[in-house]
């Protein structure tokens, strides 16, 4: 669980890679506004997601990267702190998460609380453009 | 000629003239009436000595013959000596007639009278010589008639001519003295007109000279004493105002002095109170002294304490060199305590009780990244407050310097002002001593105005006199003009 800007979010346990101090990311032109360019993890290029961007359209300040599995690699994303990992108690997304829709139906799985916020349950990260995916494997394949 | 001369010579010389003809006149008078006097007496003496002497020669003459015919008739002694008593006394008479006369007339008819006598006294002598012969009266008688009658009737006729003739010359006499006499008096009468002409003229000459001249000179006096009547009025007001501005001026003068007085006596005081501060400013002198050596030392402490919190701030960037590492080392674990809890979720049944552990160790870098940060934040606190007392002890020290700086300058101005208060000192002496100069100065004035305004009241009481004079002498020089009959009617 983590805070991106004013929310509450969380990860499935399953999904999350590691947590790490930002690293150096490298800007993409002509990407959406919410993916700050290409990492190096592990030796691998990845893309870096500005999570509070993409939920709220508004900049936060990125404390730490955790990185997940998505379809097709490891991405970052920039978050605020990291709280921990604890378990959660969230609706289905029947619930007022059916008021969703675009990128943020296919980000956000479930809706749940933490004491007076909202906590967010995010999966299936798979906002990245596919240029960027294509930026990350002429990297890939430059780096190689 | 006369009219360049003065009036008073114009007088003397006319008097003068008047005195000379007065004097001629009194000399002729005096000498007419000697010589009329003479003349009077030579008349007087020949009527009382001449006249008389033939007179008395003819009443001698009659006594002889009366004596002469007592002897004829008696034919005594005593008629006898009587007789030639007579003749001697006739003789004796006869002798001073002559010594008298001096008219060659009546000489010649005295020595005819002379003549006459002898040739009587011859026949007397013998007619008597015959009486006493004869001792008869009657033929001496005869004899008488005979021999002596006709000799005494020569006689008696001599003295009678004798007499007629001194009388003649008496009454020549008395007429020759009556024309000198009125000669006399005609020259006297003469001299008289003449000075009294001249004293007309000059009477005359002085009164119109006097009318012109004098009448001229009394209507300048007049008009002169006029004008110095309006000039002695104008100078009685003149006198009177100025008397009314002395009086103010010796009053002005009296508050000046009341004030030069006063100022004296606060010069004294401010005297006193100089010495006073030039005193209390030398004892600040020392204090400065001793105020200056504790800025020096209130300097070094500064400096003191600023090395101080040099050393404190080093020593708290050092605090906080080390509390970045404890910080550091938290959030490492931090994320080591995540990734492990992460890892630790695959692992089964170990795995979690892993992550049990990791979480407290997760929460143990929490803490301690929570104490670091709290730590830092105080040491923030500290260096912000060691930097706050550094800079602020630095403003202190500047101000310390800077204030040291004004306090040299007001030191030097203290001194200054007790060189100055010094100086006011003297200044203020010399404005006491100035001050009683000016008082005393001040008090000459007073006197010297009070002098003044007494001459002014005396200047103003001798104009009221001069006018008083004036319009006196003007009136007296119209009064004089009316005495020389010039006055203007």
């Amino acid at each position: 669980m983590f805070r991106a800007g004013p929310l509450y979010c969380a990860l499935p346990l399953d999904e999350v890679v590691e947590t790490m101090r930002p690293l150096v990311t490298r800007p993409l032109a002509g990407t959406a506004p919410y993916v700050l360019g290409l990492a190096i993890l592990r030796g691998a290029p990845s893309p870096v997601i500005d999570v509070t961007r993409l939920l709220t359209g508004a900049e936060g300040e990125i404390e730490r990267y955790v990185t997940v599995r998505a379809g097709r690699g490891t991405i970052a994303l920039g978050t605020g702190p990291v709280l921990g990992v604890q378990e959660i108690e969230v609706e289905p997304p029947e619930g007022p998460s059916a008021l969703f829709s675009g990128v943020s139906k296919s980000l956000i799985a479930a809706v749940g609380t933490v004491g007076d916020e909202p906590l967010l349950l995010l999966h299936s990260i798979s906002a990245v453009p596919d240029e960027v995916w294509e930026a990350v494997g002429d990297d890939g394949e430059a780096g190689s | 000629m006369l009219n360049r001369r003065t009036f008073g010579s114009k007088l003397a010389i006319g008097v003068s003239v008047t005195i000379v003809l007065t004097l001629i006149s009194v000399i002729t008078a005096v000498t007419a009436l000697s010589l009329v006097v003479k003349a009077k007496d030579r008349v007087i003496a020949a009527a009382t000595g001449n006249l008389a002497g033939a007179e008395t020669l003819n009443r001698m003459m009659e006594t002889r013959l009366s004596d002469y015919r007592g002897y004829l008739l008696y034919g005594t002694d005593e008629y006898k000596q009587l007789t030639e008593q007579d003749r001697t006394s006739f003789l004796n008479q006869l002798e001073e007639l002559r010594n008298s006369l001096t008219d060659g007339t009546s000489l010649s008819l005295l020595e005819r009278v002379a003549t006459a006598e002898t040739a009587h006294a011859a026949g007397v002598a013998l007619v008597m010589a015959k009486r006493a012969e004869v001792n008869d009266a009657q033929a001496a008688a005869q004899l008488n008639a005979d021999q002596v009658i006709p000799l005494r009737k020569t006689l008696q006729s001599t003295l009678t001519d004798l007499v007629a003739r001194i009388r003649v010359d008496v009454d020549n006499d008395r007429v020759d003295s009556t024309e000198q006499a009125a000669i006399a008096i005609w020259v006297i009468i003469l001299l008289g007109a003449v000075t009294t002409g001249s004293a007309i003229v000059v009477a005359w000459r002085v009164s119109r000279d006097l009318r012109r001249e004098l009448g001229a000179a009394v209507g300048h006096i007049q008009s002169s004493s006029t004008q110095l009547e309006a000039a002695a009025a104008q100078q009685v007001n003149g006198g009177r105002d100025q008397a009314s501005a002395m009086n103010e001026i010796t009053t002005t003068i009296s508050e000046l002095l009341i004030t030069s007085r006063q100022i004296s006596e606060s010069a004294q005081r401010v005297s006193k109170i100089a010495e006073e501060t030039e005193a209390a400013a030398r004892t600040g002198d020392a204090t400065i002294d001793q105020t200056r050596a504790s800025m020096g030392a209130i300097r070094t402490q500064v400096d003191q304490i600023v090395q101080h919190m040099l050393a404190l701030g080093e020593k708290s960037q050092q605090i906080g060199s080390v509390v970045d590492l404890v910080s550091e080392l938290a959030e490492q674990t931090n994320i080591l305590a995540i990734n492990a809890t992460i890892e630790a979720s695959g692992a089964g049944e170990w795995g979690r009780r892993f992550a049990v552990v990791a979480e407290e160790i997760r929460k143990l870098a929490d803490r301690t990244a929570a104490s670091a940060k709290e730590i830092r934040a105080l040491i923030e606190d500290v260096r912000g407050a060691v930097n706050t007392t550094v800079m602020a002890t630095e403003i202190g020290a500047k101000a310390v310097d800077t204030g040291a700086r004004q306090f040299d300058d007001a030191t030097n101005s203290f001194r200054e002002i007790v060189q100055l208060v010094s100086t006011t000192n003297d200044a203020t002496r010399e404005i006491e001593l100035s001050t009683k100069q000016q008082t005393t100065a001040v008090e000459q004035v007073n006197i010297a105005a009070s002098d003044t305004a007494r001459v002014s009241r005396e200047t103003e009481s001798s104009a009221v006199q001069t006018k008083q004079t004036a319009a006196h002498l003007s009136t007296l020089s119209g009064d004089l003009l009316e005495l020389v009959g010039t006055a203007k009617r």
